[in-house]
């Protein structure tokens, strides 16, 4: 007997028989692929969603979180999907010709917000103005933890004695009575009723957050929508609030899954939008494909870039960055590799943002020059370089198609081996913010399209989001001039100006501007992408789904 | 009896020490890997001053025995594991955990029972056609699976069940509703969702009580009573129901404890390639997110249950078969 | 009733000299058919990983941008990747980090610490037997993966410190190498004049002296190999984290087999003729324990190897640009990629599947012909 031959067939005979058993475990279930999932509810539109990492709006500070937050919570002043400033909670916003907005003798500011007649929580509780002060103070508190509020509600007057437990109120912040709130803060900056649409300064109740340890798990808020049900790891839904204060949306419930494909799910009518992955990308883009039909595309506010640390050896010289910059051909990335989902950047500055310029210009990619100055450098060329690491966000078995081909491209057009150094993300911020690395690859997503929000933020060489470490008094000039400077076209110019600088530099070297692609049932209507996180589903509505 | 009582009291005082062992190191691990809470809680936006007062805060400048003695303190007294750090901020850790637990059970349940009465099924056929081509046969296919990694075949059941064939859901979990506490999980045992991982968590362990099985029958069959029975001019099917198959299944409760683990270490794919959530996928993304309360909570739990499990069935075992010896008293 | 028998005897003592059935052994492995295809596919997979450099056809790193995701043609037989690398040349540059990882935890954990330990904790009994033996009990109760996965993510950046600064003292360059190296070398000198020339007790302690000096060369050699290679800190701290749960078993056979020595007639009548205690158990502990050591080596050599993918997978094994199976499968294993590119998966994880059978059928075989009990 022939032991080989009978284990192999033994293997096919195994195989046959575990199809068979499936075959009949289909069938005695009921056979149809879409049994399993809930059937479709009247009025319901259904998404796919990250499971967000806190519903508090006081800590939140990444987009996954967010996108929850900014349905179920409100601020006083919201952007819209159009990302502009508008009033929320407040009944208008707080301008010098109404009176709102107060320059004082001593140089401070002080807002005045009149809240709407009529605020209910999800719990049909008013809203007062001593919710507004609890909640702001609250995110100021050193218990609350929140590692964002010093950055959006630190230019209150009193903000840094509440967070540095020196005080039990925040001064700046009062409730003048039971639907009026004054907010004072340092100097004038025409940015700061942006850093108040942020979730940081979001409302929220106070009785339930000072008695129920597990709120967030089912928070009462005063947004459009309020959570239905959190079900880990599978599913959000979101249920339409009938007296939201600016009208009751449209959809009556929302339904997130948080896992799953979402281009099987949407093929099989489990879900009504869904981002399209790159390997996905080809089919869906072709015309022949039905689904082409539901196709859209678009910008978003976000930027990918490469930052070189102008700290530490060898990039501490610019004929070094400049030569690296150049040796990157991100045309051929982004169509090889990318399929031309993204488009290349060659300004810091984003489409769609007040000083963004055309005309600006990153290195180009140019092989022989990226050679020549690196030959030029003090390190006299490839050979005089110390050894370089290059660090990415990631815990995966695989780096990046991107940052590898980037390496290549350096190894090829430079001579110069370059090491990649992956770094779980949250490590990986704190690395980069503390200088650990020499190089590496990050991401920005505009928090509101101010200028301040990407210029100032990170080239000011004394903010502590400087993550290259980039210092030029002429940068730093322009740009202080240009957080102060209050008539719009001057401080585009002067934006303008430093980010050609910037770029010439090159301690951040622009890689690719961000686009979503995404599929949309033709029944959803007015289903907006908007550039940055902002509530936006109060303004969809559902036709009549296909059969 | 005086050994046995001996044996199982000696058993279970172990157990503390071995946890002890476990946690310290596990505890060490965490203690010493790069970046604290703190370090890991900081986003770019928070000032040196505030990183210094969330470290006082979290009792991490506290000398590291102190850290040891008074996470310990709280599990054992108070039940608290602490609570998660990056990824479900400010939750507390059972509170994440038991339900994923609950989730990560079904399938493990189910590819356990799959298991064991196909591998027994297997076994028993095989030792009765022994001699023939069935017996190799039979186990050999199986063995097939027991060699190949969770890790390839679940690959190869998505692309032909879920890709090509469509007939099974793209999502990980979904089912009947359960409450347990604060959360609501999903009985995926009551739905479509359970095959894949349940098919795929099984398949490795068939061959393993298939083959112990065969062994011990074909001990069995040769037993004098077996052979008196048959004497007997009892029926076939009878001798096997009645005493080959009582006898030669009792050695399966070793197997258990080794197909607990088998399953905890698939239970990490297949949660992670099919988006199950239950404390495979979990454990995987806290180690990842150095959610350091999370696997430590995890790897206690994981190392409570075996040492428990490998216990109870040392001491049934004994039990079941008083000819093995504890210890190696025996001689 | 020879089932009977085979539970009552528990330590099997070979009468015979070694010469016979080592013979006997490899007659009846090389008759099972399956073991040898197994071999034979083991073999192939060793010399392919290990003559990489010759063999793959591109570089494993080489990117062609202009033709990504290609499917298999003649030019690249398994397709190329999202980066136009070619998907055979980094399936056999996988093969060679399976291979140094699976090798270098058998010598480190299955040879040195199992072996090593075993004999301590079987002939110094007492205390540190007691010590041993239950630290072995510990990581044998010990949840291995989770246990794993939590020691990648978090000591990798103090394992890079730790192989950076071995790879320094490692080098030819550095004199305590030096100096060891020349030690061990005096060790094997020694050994071999001893053997050759002096009686029989000399020739038992220069046994010793030879062994203990071929095997620091082999491992001194091998580590320097091992931490020459770049990238050595993700190998070094798989192979650590995965010895540290590979040697208990081993220990165990090696402890019960030198107790079960000291005690038998031979031993006791070679000792009261005047042999040292060391040299007997090592003249006769060795021929006995090979076998066992050989045939628990093979068993876990599949497991070795699927943990190493295992971890790779989960992103705490080896990381890029180094290749492995773990990172190939990873890469493939998303429903857009196994639907639009499906031979990414199935070629890397075909090979894994045939190599681990191959591992568990041998090691499977060896058992049969090399475990006396055993039918």
């Amino acid at each position: 007997m022939n032991r080989a031959v009978l284990v192999i067939s033994g293997i096919l005979a195994t195989l046959v028989v575990a199809v068979g058993v499936l075959v009949v475990v289909l069938v005695a279930t009921g056979g149809d692929s879409n049994d399993s999932s809930d059937p479709k509810v009247e009025g319901e539109l259904r998404l796919v969603g990250a499971e967000p990492i806190t519903l508090d709006p006081a800590i939140a500070q990444d987009a996954s979180s967010a996108v929850y937050i900014v349905e179920i919570f409100d601020g006083l002043v919201t952007l819209d999907p159009d990302l502009n400033i508008q009033a929320d909670l407040a009944t208008e916003l707080p301008t010098v010709e109404n009176g709102g907005k107060v320059v004082n003798a001593d140089g401070t500011v002080t807002y005045t917000f009149r809240l709407r007649p009529g605020l209910l929580f999800h719990d049909n509780k008013p809203v007062t103005a001593d919710d507004v002060k609890f909640s702001i103070e609250r995110a100021a508190d050193p218990a609350t933890q929140s590692l964002v509020s010093q950055f959006f509600l630190g230019d209150i007057v009193g903000f840094d004695e509440k967070l540095n437990g020196d005080a039990e109120e925040i001064s700046g912040i009062q409730a003048v009575d039971a639907t009026t709130v004054t907010i004072t803060i340092e100097t004038d900056l025409p940015s700061f009723l942006y850093k108040l649409t942020y979730p940081t300064a979001f409302v929220v109740d106070r009785t339930q957050v000072e008695r129920d340890d597990n709120w967030t798990r089912h928070p009462n808020g005063t947004g459009a929508f309020e959570l239905d049900e959190w079900r880990l790891g599978e599913r959000i839904v979101l249920k339409a609030n009938e007296n939201y204060h600016l009208g009751a949306p449209s959809v009556k419930s929302v339904r997130y899954l948080l896992t799953g494909n979402s281009i099987t799910l949407y093929e099989s009518g489990e879900i009504d939008v869904a981002g399209v992955a790159l390997d996905d990308l080809g089919r869906v883009q072709d015309p022949a494909e039905d689904l082409n039909a539901d196709y859209r595309s678009g910008e978003r506010l976000a930027l990918d870039y490469l930052g070189f640390n102008t700290n530490s050896e060898p990039f501490s010289d610019p004929l070094v960055r400049q030569a690296f910059a150049m040796a990157i051909d991100k045309e051929q990335i982004a169509s090889a590799i990318f399929k031309g989902a993204v488009p290349v950047a060659n300004s810091i500055d984003i489409p769609g943002m007040p000083a963004y310029n055309p005309n600006a210009q990153a290195p180009q990619f140019d092989a022989e020059r990226a050679r020549q100055l690196l030959e030029d450098s003090t390190y006299g060329g490839a050979d005089g370089l110390p050894p370089i690491v290059f660090a990415e966000s990631g815990t995966g078995a695989t780096s990046g198609p991107g940052t590898v081909a980037i390496i290549d491209m350096w190894r090829e057009n430079l001579g110069v081996d370059v090491e990649i150094q992956q770094a779980e993300s949250a490590t990986f911020f704190q690395d980069v913010a503390s200088g650990k690395y020499q190089a590496f690859i990050l991401g920005w997503i505009m928090d509101y399209p101010d200028e301040e929000n990407l210029f100032n933020l990170h080239f000011d060489s004394e903010s502590a989001n400087n993550d290259t470490f980039y210092n030029n008094p002429e940068v730093d000039t322009l740009l202080r001039d240009a957080l102060k400077q209050t008539d719009q076209q001057q401080r585009i110019q002067l934006y303008q100006q430093a980010e050609q600088i910037i770029l010439d530099d090159v301690p951040w070297f622009p890689l690719f501007h961000d686009r979503y692609h995404l599929l949309v049932k033709p029944y959803v209507q007015n289903y907006l992408v908007p550039s940055a996180v902002v509530e936006r589903l109060r303004f969809i509505t559902l036709g009549q789904p296909a059969p | 009896m005086q050994g046995l009582l001996g044996y199982v009291i000696r058993r279970l005082m172990w157990a503390p020490v071995v946890l002890f062992l476990v946690s310290f190191l596990a505890f060490s691990i965490t203690r010493f890997g790069p970046g604290d809470y703190v370090d890991i809680l900081a986003g770019p936006r928070v000032t040196p001053a505030a990183e210094e007062r969330l470290r006082e805060q979290n009792g991490l400048n506290d000398p590291f025995y102190q850290q040891y003695g008074d996470y310990m303190w709280n599990v054992a007294v108070h039940h608290d594991f602490g609570e998660s750090y990056t990824k479900y901020r400010g939750v507390d850790v059972w509170t994440i955990i038991w339900p994923r637990i609950l989730v990560s059970l079904q399938p493990g349940i189910v590819a356990l029972i799959i298991a064991f009465t196909l591998g027994t099924t297997v076994g028993l056929f095989a030792a009765l056609k022994q001699g023939t081509w069935l017996d190799p046969f039979s186990i050999g296919s199986f063995l097939f699976f027991q060699s190949i990694p969770v890790l390839v075949t679940l690959p190869f059941l998505v692309l032909i069940f879920v890709v090509k064939l469509g007939w099974l859901p793209a999502t990980g979990w979904g089912g009947p509703d359960l409450d347990v506490g604060p959360q609501t999980i999903s009985l995926g045992i009551f739905s479509k969702h359970i095959i894949l991982p349940a098919l795929a968590l099984s398949l490795p362990s068939v061959a393993g009580v298939a083959r112990l099985v065969r062994a011990t029958t074909l001990s069995v069959l040769g037993e004098d009573y077996v052979r008196t029975a048959r004497a007997k001019g009892l029926r076939e099917w009878t001798v096997v129901t009645r005493h080959v198959a009582r006898n030669s299944l009792l050695p399966l409760v070793t197997l258990i404890g080794l197909s607990l683990i088998t399953l905890l270490e698939g239970a990490f794919f297949t949660e992670t390639i099919l988006g199950i959530p239950g404390i495979g996928a979990l454990a995987y993304e806290a180690a990842t997110g150095r959610d350091y309360d999370i696997i430590l909570a995890l790897v206690l739990i994981i190392a409570f249950a075996f040492v428990m499990v490998n216990i109870v069935v040392d001491i049934a075992y004994t039990f079941i078969d008083p000819r093995i010896r504890l210890d190696g008293q025996g001689q | 009733m020879q089932a009977a028998f085979e539970q009552v005897e528990e330590v099997a003592v070979p009468q015979r000299a070694i010469a016979g059935p080592w013979r006997l052994a490899m007659r009846r492995l090389l008759r099972k058919k399956l073991a040898v295809i197994a071999l034979v596919a083991i073999f192939a997979f060793y010399a392919v990983g290990l003559f990489a450099p010759l063999i793959a056809p591109y570089d494993y790193r080489t990117n062609d941008l202009n033709r990504t995701l290609e499917g298999p043609t003649l030019r690249h037989p398994f397709g190329t990747d999202r980066l136009g690398r070619d998907q055979l040349s980094r399936v056999i540059w996988s093969a060679r980090t399976t291979i140094i990882v699976t090798a270098a935890t058998i010598m480190a954990g299955g040879l040195v610490l199992s072996v090593g330990l075993g004999l301590l904790s079987g002939y110094v009994g007492g205390k540190v037997d007691t010590a041993i033996m239950r630290t072995g009990d510990v990581f044998a109760s010990l949840p291995g993966l989770p246990m794993l996965i939590l020691i990648g993510a978090t000591l990798r950046p103090k394992a890079n410190d730790v192989a950076n600064w071995l790879e320094a003292r490692l080098s030819t360059g550095d004199p305590a190498f030096i100096v060891l190296l020349a030690v061990f070398s005096i060790a094997v000198a020694a050994g071999v004049a001893s053997l050759l020339s002096g009686g029989d007790r000399d020739r038992g302690a220069g046994g010793v002296v030879l062994f203990a000096g071929l095997l620091g060369q082999f491992v001194l050699w091998g580590l320097q190999a091992v931490f020459a290679t770049p990238r050595s800190a993700d190998y070094f701290l798989i192979f650590t984290a995965l010895s540290l749960f590979v040697w208990v078993g081993g220990a165990r056979v090696i402890r019960s087999q030198v107790l079960a020595l000291r005690e038998t007639d031979y031993v006791l009548a070679a000792q009261s003729m005047g042999g040292g205690t060391w040299r007997v158990l090592f003249t006769h502990l060795l021929p006995n324990v090979a076998p066992i050591i050989i045939v628990g080596v093979s068993a876990s050599l599949g497991a070795i190897a699927g943990s190493e993918i295992a971890l790779t997978f989960l992103g705490v094994g080896v990381h890029e640009p180094t290749p492995s199976f773990g990172a190939l499968i990873s890469d493939s294993v998303s429903q857009p990629v196994l639907r639009a590119h499906p031979y990414l998966l199935i070629f890397p994880a075909v090979v894994v599947g045939i190599l681990i059978f191959a591992f568990n059928l041998l090691g499977d075989a060896l058992n049969d012909v090399l475990t006396p009990r055993a039918r």
